[in-house]
């Protein structure tokens, strides 16, 4: 049986899994901050409006 | 109070653990890459083929260390549940529920790729025997903790309850670890014992994987790490240290421009 199919769906199960977690949790807080600027923005359009 | 202690204390303000974790942060994903390609090189181009297993033993350079973090991450989420309930740390809490998610990648990693090496080396993907059994009984924690902490509205009471479970599923850790010693299982016994030092893999081989097992570990710093910040900054929202960290106007007294008045009367 050839082993090396089984290897780079090992390495590619691994490296995808751990991707999507860093996505996960390195693109949460940019997108928190954003939400935080586009309230605030909302924020002083409707004072001054 | 010792440095520890008075470290420990530091850590439980959310803007120095926000500063603490942002300065660490690039040190460990810049490190856990590093290893990761020192270690696969050296695992692929140097590495010999196993004897009895052929180049299929390749696998078990991401399958060790993601089985072992599988366990390590939840012992961290025990203990930091642990800290919650009993001093009501608010940055234990975090970090318990901050490990979660990569816990869980980690233990869908272990199932997965010892599965994939099962196919080649005992002839099926799965067998139903104590320690795949038990690491998968983990992942449905992992899934458990994550579920539970969603369910409950309150950030604070969700948080304890998930750090309560933490500790109950901690009894299923020295299963998995003594699974192949107390049933007669297809999963063979540990190639490395590190409380003797010892080890059954040549160095040749064994290098590659303690690298891995290193890069694993800081990686799960970033992750965790990573994860904690968001959590911290969603908790203080509100507060002047975070609009200022977004870019927006202070709101707080201490910041807050002086009025005229006040002003001419001080002065």
């Amino acid at each position: 049986m050839d082993h090396w199919p089984f290897i780079y769906a090992s390495y590619a199960i691994f490296f995808i899994v751990l991707i999507v977690d860093a996505v996960g949790a390195g693109g949460g807080r940019r997108r928190l901050l954003q939400g935080l600027q586009g309230r605030a923005a909302r924020e002083q359009r409707r004072s001054q409006s | 109070m010792n440095r520890f202690t008075l470290w420990f204390h530091k850590m439980g303000s959310p803007p120095t653990f926000y500063a603490f974790a942002e300065r660490w942060r690039p040190w460990l994903l810049g490190g856990a890459l590093l290893l990761t390609t020192v270690a696969l090189v050296w695992g692929f181009g140097y590495a010999p083929a196993d004897y009895l297993q052929g180049d299929s033993f390749r696998i078990m350079y991401i399958h060790v260390p993601a089985a072992w973090m599988a366990q390590f991450v939840f012992f961290v989420m025990a203990v930091s549940g642990f800290v919650a309930i009993v001093w009501r740390i608010k940055l234990a809490e975090i970090m318990c529920i901050a490990s979660a998610p990569v816990g869980a990648a980690f233990t869908a990693i272990a199932l997965a790729t010892g599965s994939l090496w099962g196919r080649p080396t005992w002839g099926t993907y799965w067998v139903w025997d104590g320690r795949l059994t038990s690491t998968l009984i983990l992942l449905f924690l992992y899934f458990g903790v994550i579920g539970l902490y969603r369910a409950i509205e309150d950030r604070r009471k969700a948080a304890r309850a998930a750090g309560l479970l933490s500790i109950i599923g901690m009894i299923n850790i020295p299963i998995i670890k003594y699974s192949v010693e107390w049933w007669n299982t297809l999963h063979q016994p540990a190639s490395i014992n590190v409380i003797k030092g010892s080890s059954s893999i040549d160095a040749s081989m064994l290098w590659p994987l303690l690298l891995m097992a290193i890069a694993t570990k800081l990686y799960y710093g970033w992750s965790a790490l990573s994860r904690a910040q968001l959590m911290v900054l969603e908790s203080e929202r509100g507060k002047d240290w975070v609009r200022e960290l977004a870019g927006l106007p202070m709101v707080g007294s201490s910041s807050r421009p002086v009025e005229p008045a006040t002003r001419s009367s001080t002065t």
